[in-house]
């Protein structure tokens, strides 16, 4: 991942809400690069901050929150404190968004075809309404929706969860983005018709060569697809490398912590391995590593309370965010 | 896992089917099961499967169109049956938002000592303190509001809730999908622990595959409103008899199996239909094993091997 | 900070509750604290605001501030009166109709629209002129008029409640009807409720007030609305005969909104 001008470049990147009850660091220092044609895996639990993380990548966070970052870079132009009119022209054109509930991200009261429709002519100002409806149904087939031009013409209640996730995907790609943003795509259809959508995915990004960022709260999701991830707690990543790497090999605690409570089929009747204390909440100011209270090894460790361990490259191209690492459990 | 001698039978179901009065299908058919003592039952299906139907009508809110439901061989009441003769119910259900079981104007307190009150059981402090030490929770929740509690403490309280009234039956409906994974490992820990302690009969039902494997002795696969195999959890998923299950298996993302999945054979494909056939096995449209008899003559579930059925014309272990 | 506080439920009740304290303070301690009775004579009629009598005195030399301080009680009583009969009346109602549904639902929403349809300021008339304008009647009158429309925003609330979960667990642990009503339906009914039950008492005191206006009131208890009524006549130049009832009218009024208000903040 460490390549020349990558196409997706971010460096030190922060978000923080004002609340109630302080400020909250939703995302803390996130440091990233990502290729054409590969995927990055976030994977984290609640509280870890990734949804935030996607969000003020395509600019639509609210306006309570601050970002700020050293750089953040997309295909060589600056992606921080654009206007609306910039946000607009990358949004839906140079990025494209798959989010998680596809009943709620589709207009009920349109039929998908016009929907299809509008997310094309808003980029494509020149095309006519025939040549975009076209397009609209080529883009539909191309995911892998039957009998396309017909049930185009249906209302998303007239469609099954896959099917309309399908229809997000096609709108995300309908303007033949670089890079796709994709939170949690999955976790609302039925497993099997998961892989399908995976399958998908990973087609698309074969075929078009776009980058992808991928979240999910579940590790096998992620390792199913990714080619990279990035672990995050608490709104820092503390492990990224290859994704066979990260979740077969893993080095932070939390990783290899999360790997073990991972339940699988094969482990038919074993007890499955937890991790101690509650999801973090990042208000405030916190000192020293935010997973030390869960760690079994740097609980009482005193660089652990003291310092906040930064992302350091290993030999092998992993980075890990951990005092502790290289020390075997 | 061993043969269970001489276990008492807590729940038995025959031939329970069920249709809503506002719908042409049948959402349950020919449902039958047993659990014992000590035993768990997991249900798998994907959505429209008719598993959380089958938890309702298993703890009276719905009642059967046919077939019954026996607790210890005592026939189920509907739950109004059950408040007006106020007798202790045999069952208890836990749902699967925890936000929504618990009334968001009460304490926990006042939660965890509701039901104990209803049937006149003792609330007294030492039995509440052991009922929160049995859930792993301090005393200090007792206090609380749902609301100021996370989502795997609040599905301890709703745990704590039902096994206060020592069920011989618990069913859970997907207890844990909605929760973190690293709080999903404590809760299924929990409630695996609290069986052997217990030792009620259980039902867990979920979409999660990989959960139920690690909680279930047996485990049952649903696929619109039929059970398609039934057996022991490790010998199902070893190697599993029906196509569907065998479809189930492959698609849950393995953290050991890296890269896609190979083989058109383990894809399913097509969406569910949503409508049940007469004739023939509901399944055959999207199986790729189906042979030209699965069109014309619906399978039952046949016996495989002691404890194993399955409900298919061309069983894959066959 | 002042705003952080007053944007929050409890920041925007410590006023209105404020307010209704004074009332409902000197509504019990009208006799102690007005200076004279007000339905004597004791001053030259229609003198403005004087150290004698701060508040003026009306058309006939009554003073003005003593007639306010017993109008607060007369409101006061009338407001909880009818509060009582409706907060009974429509709760019975509208738990049982939104729980039990069927035919007894059916039975009590038709009960309750009869009750809604007619004009209640007409139907206070025509009860006036027919029993007589007692307060006591008054009461009865207002309070009949006035519940159902909390009835059925009650019973909306209890459809909705009963479909939670929640309600279905206490069913499941052997919750009778009596106690999943009450304890369980009704705690989560009461928001939404009672902040109708805020906005539909200060209509009732405006409507009171209306009717005092025109002379309907009790003539044996002095009403904020009789007083602005009586000198209608001389408002124009007395306008402290208008502007003093009308402002404790409005006064209280507001509180009774304001409670409203802020029981429908969120947090």
């Amino acid at each position: 991942m460490m390549r020349h001008s990558a196409l997706l470049e971010v460096d030190n990147l922060s978000v923080r809400f004002k609340t109630s009850q302080g400020v909250l660091t939703a995302v803390d220092g996130v440091n990233f690069k990502l290729d054409k044609g590969e995927t990055l895996g976030i994977v984290g639990e609640s509280g870890s901050g990734k949804t935030v993380l996607a969000t003020s990548l395509i600019g639509l966070l609210p306006n309570s929150a601050t970002v700020t970052a050293r750089d953040i870079r997309f295909g060589g132009e600056r992606l921080m404190n654009l206007s609306n009119r910039e946000w607009r022209r990358i949004r839906g054109r140079r990025i494209g968004m798959v989010f998680q509930d596809p009943s709620t991200a589709l207009n009920p009261l349109r039929t998908i075809a016009a929907q299809i429709d509008e997310a094309i002519s808003i980029h494509n100002g020149n095309m006519t309404s025939r040549e975009i409806r076209h397009r609209s149904i080529e883009l539909l087939e191309s995911v892998g929706v039957l009998n396309a031009s017909a049930k185009a013409h249906e209302y998303p209640h007239q469609w099954s969860g896959g099917m309309k996730q399908r229809a997000i995907i096609a709108m995300a790609l309908s303007n033949s983005p670089e890079l796709l943003i994709a939170d949690e795509p999955t976790t609302a259809l039925d497993v099997t018709i998961q892989t399908q959508v995976l399958d998908l995915l990973r087609t698309i990004q074969k075929e078009r060569s776009i980058a992808m960022i991928f979240i999910s709260h579940s590790l096998g999701v992620v390792g199913s697809i990714a080619t990279h991830v990035g672990v995050m707690y608490s709104g820092k990543i503390v492990e990224c490398g290859l994704s066979s790497d990260v979740l077969l090999r893993p080095s932070h605690p939390y990783t290899k912590a999360l790997v073990d409570c991972y339940p699988e089929v094969a482990n038919v009747g074993r007890r499955l391995k937890t991790i101690e204390g509650l999801p973090p909440r990042n208000f405030g100011e916190t000192q020293g590593c935010r997973f030390r209270e869960r760690c079994a090894l740097g609980r009482d460790k005193s660089q652990c309370l003291e310092t906040d361990p930064e992302l350091r490259v290993q030999i092998n191209g992993r980075s890990v965010a951990c005092h502790m690492s290289g020390v075997t459990s | 896992m061993s043969s269970q001698v001489a276990t008492t039978n807590r729940l038995t179901v025959n031939n329970l089917s069920f249709k809503f009065r506002t719908r042409n299908e049948f959402t349950l058919r020919d449902i039958s099961l047993n659990v014992s003592t000590g035993e768990t039952l997991g249900v798998v299906g994907e959505s429209g499967c008719g598993k959380s139907t089958l938890l309702r009508l298993l703890v009276g809110l719905l009642t059967p169109t046919s077939g019954t439901v026996s607790f210890s061989g005592n026939q189920l009441d509907s739950a109004r049956t059950r408040a007006r003769r106020a007798e202790k119910p045999a069952v208890q259900l836990v749902h699967q938002d925890p936000f929504a079981s618990l009334n968001p104007r009460m304490s926990i307190r006042q939660i965890i000592e509701a039901p104990l009150r209803v049937n006149h059981l003792d609330t007294s402090r030492p039995r509440i303190a052991e009922i929160l030490d049995m859930v792993g929770l301090s005393r200090s929740v007792l206090r609380e509001r749902p609301a100021q509690l996370s989502g795997g403490q609040r599905q301890r309280v709703a745990i704590a809730r039902a096994i206060s009234l020592q069920p011989e039956v618990l069913l859970l409906d997907e207890p844990v999908s909605a929760l973190d994974v690293s709080v999903q490992a404590q809760v299924v820990n929990l409630l695996t622990d609290l069986q052997q302690s217990l030792g009620f009969a259980c039902v867990f039902v979920s979409h999660d595959l990989a959960v139920v494997a690690h909680v279930a002795h047996r485990i049952a696969v649903m696929y619109l409103g039929r059970f398609m195999e039934v057996g022991s959890t490790r010998a199902v998923l070893a190697e599993p008899a029906h196509p569907y299950t065998s479809a189930l298996v492959r698609a849950v993302p393995s953290l050991t199996g890296a890269g896609p999945k190979k083989g058109f054979q383990s894809q399913v494909v097509g969406e569910l239909s949503g409508d049940q056939l007469e004739v023939g096995c509901n399944f055959r449209d999207r199986c790729w094993a189906a042979i030209e008899k699965c069109a014309d003559v619906s399978p039952h579930l046949e016996r495989l091997s002691e404890d194993w059925h399955v409900a298919c014309h061309y069983p894959l272990n066959r | 900070m002042i705003s952080q506080i007053s944007d929050t439920r409890f920041g925007k009740l410590i006023a209105p509750i404020a307010g209704l304290s004074v009332w409902l303070i000197v509504a019990l301690s009208a006799n102690w604290l007005a200076p004279f009775d007000p339905f004597l004579v004791v001053g030259e009629g229609l003198r403005g605001p004087s150290i004698r009598h701060p508040l003026g005195t009306d058309l006939i030399g009554r003073d003005l501030m003593s007639g306010v301080i017993h109008g607060a009680r007369t409101s006061a009583v009338i407001v909880l009166g009818v509060a009582s009969i409706v907060v009974v009346v429509a709760f019975l109602i509208g738990l049982t109709s939104g729980f039990l549904g069927g035919v007894v639902d059916d039975v009590l929403m038709r009960v309750s629209e009869a009750f809604q349809v007619v004009p209640r300021f007409f139907l206070a008339i025509v009860a006036i002129a027919y029993f007589g304008s007692g307060v006591d009647k008054l009461i009865v009158i207002l309070g009949l008029t006035s519940w159902s429309g909390l009835a059925r925003v009650i019973r909306a609330e209890t459809l909705s409640v009963r479909e939670s979960t929640y309600v279905e667990a206490a069913q499941l642990f052997g919750s009778g009807t009596l106690r999943t009503i009450f304890r369980e339906i009704l705690p989560n009914v009461l928001p939404t409720s009672s902040v109708y039950l805020m906005l539909l008492l200060s209509r009732v005191l405006l409507l009171e007030a209306s009717l005092a206006f025109i002379g309907l009131s009790d003539p044996g208890s002095i009403s904020w609305g009789y007083l602005a009524g009586s000198s209608q006549a001389y408002l124009r130049s007395a306008w402290w005969v208008a502007l003093f009832p009308g402002l404790a009218i409005l006064l209280a009024a507001l509180c009774l909104t304001s409670v409203g208000d802020a029981l429908g903040e969120r947090k």
